[in-house]
């Protein structure tokens, strides 16, 4: 089945489907510590799961995660999209970036598509991320982007006594971005 | 109150799911029709792997749970181009169930999976239902083999699978990682 997912397109960046095959660059990203703020370290086999749980929201919701291209190489520098699993508050801007890919402002860049893509195409009025309190990279991506620090914290799974529990950033609003 | 994240989505976001849905084929038997499940059948879902029964299915879930597992065998329409039906009345389009045909890491061949409500059990629609999926895995995708991965405990899973005309096979039993029994279905022949 193919699918509708749309592509968007920065400067440097292409925000494609996932697909199975990029299982190769989300395993080892996964394996890592480089995933600890995000829910990781995962077992390789969890991470057919997350990825086959990506294409579930976007089948369901209709939105959801993008794979990220770099335009020159095609070379897979990390995911980056809209999220909302279980029990989240509300749907988040989530991101994360590969070895070797950060300090280049992507990150950022890709945000900023998928920020516009939420208040434009999709219309929303809200937006949020949920981001580690000790996840300095992510909280200064979130910043430049202009999200601020509510304070506010979240406990995705209570249940489990090492889930962390996150803080919520807010974005401005669709008026307050154009 | 239906909790936000079990809502609808509204907006192009609603028409994008509504393509990906429509690219999912409906099967209609005497009395069921098997179609593409929605935000709105997870309730019904979470009501059945998160109940007791849930736990011949690897639950009891939690309701997070519930949700990461109902989006992933949906997802299997996109990975594998098979994955999970709403299976619903045709005559007042009520759902009472899911069939699933899914293949995840570790199984070692396609698996045809039934879930049912408890109202509706001994009426004999996830009979229809599960043949009409079965029927659609041989004819319309053309799949080698499939089996059905059932708990030793789920006796009314295990009397499904029989009556569907499944046998048990030891020697995949014997293969898998984790005790399981697997009801094997007859593969017909294939037609001229």
């Amino acid at each position: 089945m193919s699918l509708p997912i749309p592509t968007l397109e920065t400067a440097r960046l292409r925000l494609v489907a996932p697909e199975e095959r990029h299982l190769e660059v989300e395993i080892p990203f996964w394996e890592s510590e480089r995933s600890r703020f995000v829910g990781g370290p995962l077992p390789g086999y969890r991470v057919w799961r997350l990825l086959a749980t990506q294409l579930g929201h976007w089948a369901l919701r209709g939105y959801g995660s993008w794979m990220v291209e770099e335009k020159g190489s095609g070379r897979a520098i990390g995911m980056v999209g809209l999220w909302h699993p279980g029990e989240w508050p509300e749907s988040e801007l989530a991101y994360h970036l590969y070895e070797g890919s950060e300090g280049k402002g992507y990150a950022t860049e890709a945000g900023r598509a998928v920020i516009d893509h939420a208040y434009g195409t999709l219309g929303w009025r809200t937006l949020i991320s949920l981001i580690d309190p000790e996840n300095t990279a992510s909280q200064s991506v979130a910043r430049r982007l202009g999200a601020v620090n509510t304070g506010e914290t979240f406990v995705s799974n209570p249940a489990d006594p090492a889930c962390r529990p996150v803080e919520i950033w807010r974005y401005p609003g669709p008026e307050a971005m154009t | 109150m239906i909790p936000r994240h079990e809502m609808p989505p509204a907006g192009s976001a609603a028409a994008l799911a509504e393509t990906i849905a429509a690219a999912i084929p409906v099967l209609e038997t005497e009395r069921t029709r098997l179609r593409a499940p929605r935000i709105g059948d997870f309730d019904l879902y979470a009501s059945i792997v998160c109940s007791p029964r849930g736990s011949h299915l690897g639950g009891p879930y939690t309701r997070a749970d519930a949700w990461s597992d109902f989006s992933r065998a949906v997802a299997g329409w996109l990975l594998h181009g098979h994955g999970l039906w709403c299976v619903e009345t045709r005559a007042d389009r009520l759902a009472i169930g899911f069939v699933v045909i899914g293949l995840e890491p570790g199984d070692a061949e396609p698996e045809l999976g039934f879930l049912f409500a408890r109202e509706v059990e001994g009426k004999g629609f996830a009979r229809e239902a599960a043949a009409a999926a079965r029927d659609f895995a041989w004819h319309r995708l053309g799949l080698e083999s499939l089996v059905s991965y059932i708990d030793a405990e789920n006796t009314r899973a295990i009397e499904l699978a029989l009556r569907l005309g499944a046998r048990r096979d030891a020697a995949a039993e014997a293969r898998l990682a984790e005790p399981a029994c697997v009801y094997r279905h007859p593969r017909p022949e294939k037609r001229p």
